[in-house]
């Protein structure tokens, strides 16, 4: 095969793995529905008049079921949205790298069956040119280190706004009106975009360095408790069949519960409420499950385990699971 | 990490050494790395250390 032909054909060959490496790499299987379909689909609940038909629904009860449909119509479209996002960088930064080693391989096993020495040694330089253009795009921080800590943080952001938005909505439409849900889901929103996640990682490193300083001493809290007489072992079983039940809860379902048993305690005991509040400095019960559950665990145990409180957490642990 | 260091006093006139006992056997349960039981002669003292919760 002659090497000027070699020549004149490699670049195509390259520009066509290029090209496949750019459609197929999203590590993401299909959506079952055209995103753009469901899309436009949903676009009535970002138009004015649907605003307006929340504003003139009466009664109360008809407005919050609206005012729920347009958040979770909303939510939906952002996930969408996030998904095609979160597909779109994988797959620029897959099609990077498999493609740049699969047009390697290829021109480095020609340059090993063709013949003639001409043909070898182009081929060759091809396959090395294509590695070290490879070398010089993973040194990329971007895709390959600081891409996936940015989904993880953008991920964590959109669950924690999401657990605001879900608390919301279990209240009334008055305490939780549409546009005071537009906040939330406008927190949302940024949650999933790289600004809001450099934003969340420069947070969490200013946390981490308060962290850091709160190592040097520890927090000690005295206090005169009473409630101990109350606990004569018989509240013993339900606290441990209530712990039980925290230990199976979901992530969602457990971070939601936090929120609801905080409020709850703080009207109880407020001094209590701050003591375990200070078991979690960085409030990575609002984001993580683990810490949640942990977090759940440690509260019950800070409360009396008299049948009121033990009912109070049932109920609450009832509702979060429905 | 950062901990917390809790000092729970409870009179020993109306509160038994099982219900002391009980309660620092739940603390350790839910994850103190140290719960600590003594008295000064009136009072039960539980000194527990609490670390910050898991991730």
């Amino acid at each position: 095969m002659p090497a000027g032909f070699l020549h004149r054909v490699l670049p195509l060959f390259a520009v066509a793995f290029l090209a496949a490496g750019c459609a197929s790499f999203t590590g993401y299987p299909d959506s079952v529905v055209e995103p753009g379909d469901e899309l436009t689909q949903l676009k009535p609940y970002f138009l004015p008049p649907m605003l307006k038909t929340y504003d003139d629904t009466v009664p109360e009860t008809d407005r919050r079921k609206l005012r729920d449909q347009i958040v979770y119509a909303r939510m939906r479209a952002y996930d969408i949205q996030f998904r095609e996002f979160e597909k779109a960088l994988t797959a620029q930064a897959g099609a990077t790298a498999l493609t740049t080693d699969l047009l390697a391989l290829t021109l480095s096993g020609l340059s090993a069956t063709v013949g003639g020495e001409g043909a070898k040694s182009a081929l060759s330089v091809a396959s090395g040119g294509v590695l070290g253009a490879k070398g010089n795009i993973n040194k990329d921080l971007f895709y390959e280190k600081t891409l996936p800590a940015l989904f993880t943080q953008m991920e964590a952001q959109r669950l924690k706004a999401r657990v605001a938005i879900e608390t919301g909505l279990g209240m009334a439409d008055a305490d939780y009106p549409l546009r005071k849900a537009f906040i939330d889901l406008e927190t949302y929103l940024s949650a999933g975009s790289l600004p809001g996640a450099l934003s969340g990682i420069t947070q969490d490193a200013g946390t981490k360095t308060k962290d850091a300083e709160s190592e040097i001493q520890s927090i000690r809290v005295s206090r005169d408790a009473t409630r101990i007489q109350g606990d004569d072992g018989k509240g013993e079983a339900s606290v441990e069949a209530i712990t039980a039940r925290i230990d199976t809860l979901t992530d969602l379902q457990a971070i939601g519960l936090v929120k609801v048993m905080e409020a709850e305690v703080a009207k109880l005991s407020p001094d209590d409420l701050k003591l375990v509040q200070g078991f979690d400095t960085t409030n990575k019960r609002y984001t993580y499950g683990v810490s949640a559950r942990e977090f759940l665990r440690r509260l019950l145990l800070h409360e009396d385990p008299t049948a009121e409180t033990i009912k109070r957490w049932t109920d609450a642990i009832d509702n979060a699971v429905k | 990490m950062p901990t917390q260091t809790e000092v729970e006093t409870y009179p020993k006139a109306t509160v038994t050494n099982d219900q002391m006992n009980r309660r620092r056997d739940r603390y350790l349960k839910a994850g103190a790395s140290s719960c600590t039981l003594t008295d000064d002669g009136t009072n039960w003292i539980l000194t527990t250390v609490w670390p910050e919760v898991a991730t």
